[in-house]
């Protein structure tokens, strides 16, 4: 019924995460019907993001520019070091405002099952860099399920003997929402961590 | 809650079509495979996303049939609710009012139910996987975070199996983590077992009028008194002997519950009769426990009973259910089989060639 280009549209942007066959339709047909300098614009910005963009050397977070602008900032605290699985995870972080080091993004998180072991993400360097960079204290801020609770037990052992100190991020109920609203497992997690007020 | 009507479509050798329940006990009767079990399958998905007879999706398919569609309208004091779960061959997926909920433990909550039908004589037999799931069960109706407990164990455990099986030392990071929710799992379960214990036995008694004393033991893989380090002691220690076997040896996925009537366990020494009452008394118990910790009260579903239970079974079950306020499912061949009174609601469905008629 569809004509072949818009057949192929659908299916590329399927692959997105999140995207389905219904949105998939309703952005090839809003692209379709856009003028089109904004279908020029899009294809555009995919070609450059897949062509300018580069793993910083330093930290692996995507940056035009190696080192990335935080790492090459000088208004950094560079004893500071927070390990993040991704780049989302970074993104996050810095838009809290309230993280003013460096960061470490780890490129996912251990998995033997899927076959990501240590050596398949960017592990193998944080000892280095933490020297290097004389930190004093390495936040593991990767997510808090099994996978990533382990990927943190992995990395606070090969920080053994570095000197800096390794803390976890807190968990439990998120600000501005009363308890009701908070799901159990949450809820659960934040009794189990609680603390002395 | 309550199931009031059970919508089906594309399952098992079911027509499509609306089935009303009375609410008290509905007796499904009928012949050989014409389907009153697959009704009971039906309720038992709709409230649990399992079936109990099956993890294959395309088992449950109606020939011919490439998507499931159950959907139940339930009733309690506080109004109605609708639960609603499709299954195609790639996997299921469930609303609950219309909304996909924020978590499968949400969902099980909405119609808890306790299935009892002939398998579960294993669950006293020396089935150890049915009786961890029987305490799993448990520990879920005394707190949600079981399931997500059980779920992060078994997780790990094939993480930690995965590099087992590649020969791989260097897993204490695994071996921590597996602690830590080992230990949370085996604790729920002890929990849970406590509270059941004494219900156990208690109904254990009125239904044979024996004295034996029962015991629940759970005996876990390690020294349990050394807690969640012995636990990561015990996995840490046990590394080559675990690579030489090839999976993990020590953890709540070994755990054993053992039974034992007058101190001797009933695997060895117990008689027929002993397991069937013993099995019956262990899944009421859950019927009990709820009715008295004031949660919601379980549906409770029968399965062929006349297979199983003789008539003193069958008379304490008929008097059991028409004492108790829940809702109560029955296939069986004979309409006559549970002798009810009709001190309660109920209503008889003749079940034919996937067709019910009330």
């Amino acid at each position: 019924m569809l004509a072949r280009p818009i057949k192929n549209l659908i299916r590329e942007l399927r692959k997105l995460p999140g995207v389905g066959e219904k949105t998939a339709t309703r952005l090839a047909l809003h692209i379709l019907t856009a003028p089109p300098e904004r279908a020029e614009n899009l294809a555009h910005a995919l070609t450059e993001v897949k062509e300018r963009i580069v793993p910083c050397k330093e930290c692996h977070q995507l940056t035009e520019d190696s080192p990335c602008a935080i790492c090459a900032s000088p208004r950094r605290d560079r004893t500071l070091l927070c390990i993040v699985e991704d780049q989302v995870s970074l993104i996050s972080i810095e838009n809290s405002g309230n993280f003013n080091g460096l960061y470490h993004v780890l490129g996912g998180r251990l998995s033997p099952m899927d076959g990501v072991g240590p050596s398949s993400l960017n592990i193998p360097d944080i000892k280095d860099r933490v020297r290097n960079l004389g930190v004093r204290e390495v936040i593991l801020a990767t997510n808090p399920n099994v996978d990533g609770e382990a990927t943190a037990l992995y990395i606070k052992r090969l920080l053994e003997g570095t000197g800096a100190a390794v803390t976890r991020i807190a968990r439990g109920v998120p600000m501005g929402g009363d308890l009701e609203y908070a799901d159990s497992l949450t809820l659960g997690r934040a009794i189990d961590g609680r603390g002395t007020f | 809650m309550i199931i009031e009507k059970l919508r089906v479509k594309g399952f098992r050798n079911l027509l499509p079509s609306t089935i009303d329940f009375c609410g008290g006990i509905d007796v499904l009767t009928g012949e050989n495979a014409q389907g009153k079990t697959n009704i009971l399958e039906a309720v038992h998905l709709l409230s649990t996303l399992t079936s109990f007879r099956t993890r294959k999706v395309r088992e449950m398919m109606g020939r011919g049939e490439e998507k499931v569609i159950l959907e139940g309208d339930l009733k309690d004091r506080d109004g109605s609710s609708n639960l609603r779960v499709e299954m195609e061959k790639e996997g299921k997926r469930a609303w609950i009012d219309g909304n996909t909920p924020t978590s499968t433990a949400q969902y099980l909550k909405v119609l808890p139910s306790v299935f009892f039908g002939p398998g579960d004589m294993r669950l006293t037999g020396g089935d150890q996987l049915l009786r961890r799931r029987f305490l799993d069960r448990a520990a879920f109706d005394l707190s949600s975070l079981h399931f997500d407990i059980l779920k992060d164990y078994k997780r790990v455990l094939s993480q930690r199996n995965s590099l087992i099986s590649q020969g791989k030392k260097d897993i204490e990071h695994w071996s921590v983590t597996l602690a830590e929710k080992g230990w949370k799992l085996f604790s729920a379960r002890k929990k849970a077992l406590e509270e059941l214990a004494g219900r156990i036995t208690t109904i254990h008694y009125e239904i044979s009028g024996g004295l034996e004393e029962i015991r629940f033991i759970l005996k876990p893989s390690w020294d349990e008194n050394c807690g969640e380090d012995g636990l990561c002691k015990a996995l840490e220690e046990s590394i080559d002997d675990d690579i030489s076997r090839g999976f993990t040896h020590h953890g709540p996925h070994r755990d054993r519950l053992k039974v034992l009537l007058d101190g001797r366990d009933i695997n060895e020494h117990g008689s027929q009769g002993q397991h069937r009452t013993l099995a019956l008394s262990m899944k009421l118990s859950l019927l009990l426990w709820a009715e008295e910790r004031g949660a919601d009260i379980p549906l409770f579903l029968l399965d062929d009973p006349g297979s199983e239970l003789d008539e003193r079974r069958m008379n304490f079950l008929a008097e059991f259910f028409e004492n108790w306020h829940g809702q109560v499912m029955i296939a069986t061949v004979k309409s006559g089989e549970i002798p009810l009174k009709g001190n309660k609601k109920n209503r008889f469905h003749r079940v034919e060639r996937g067709s019910v008629n009330h």
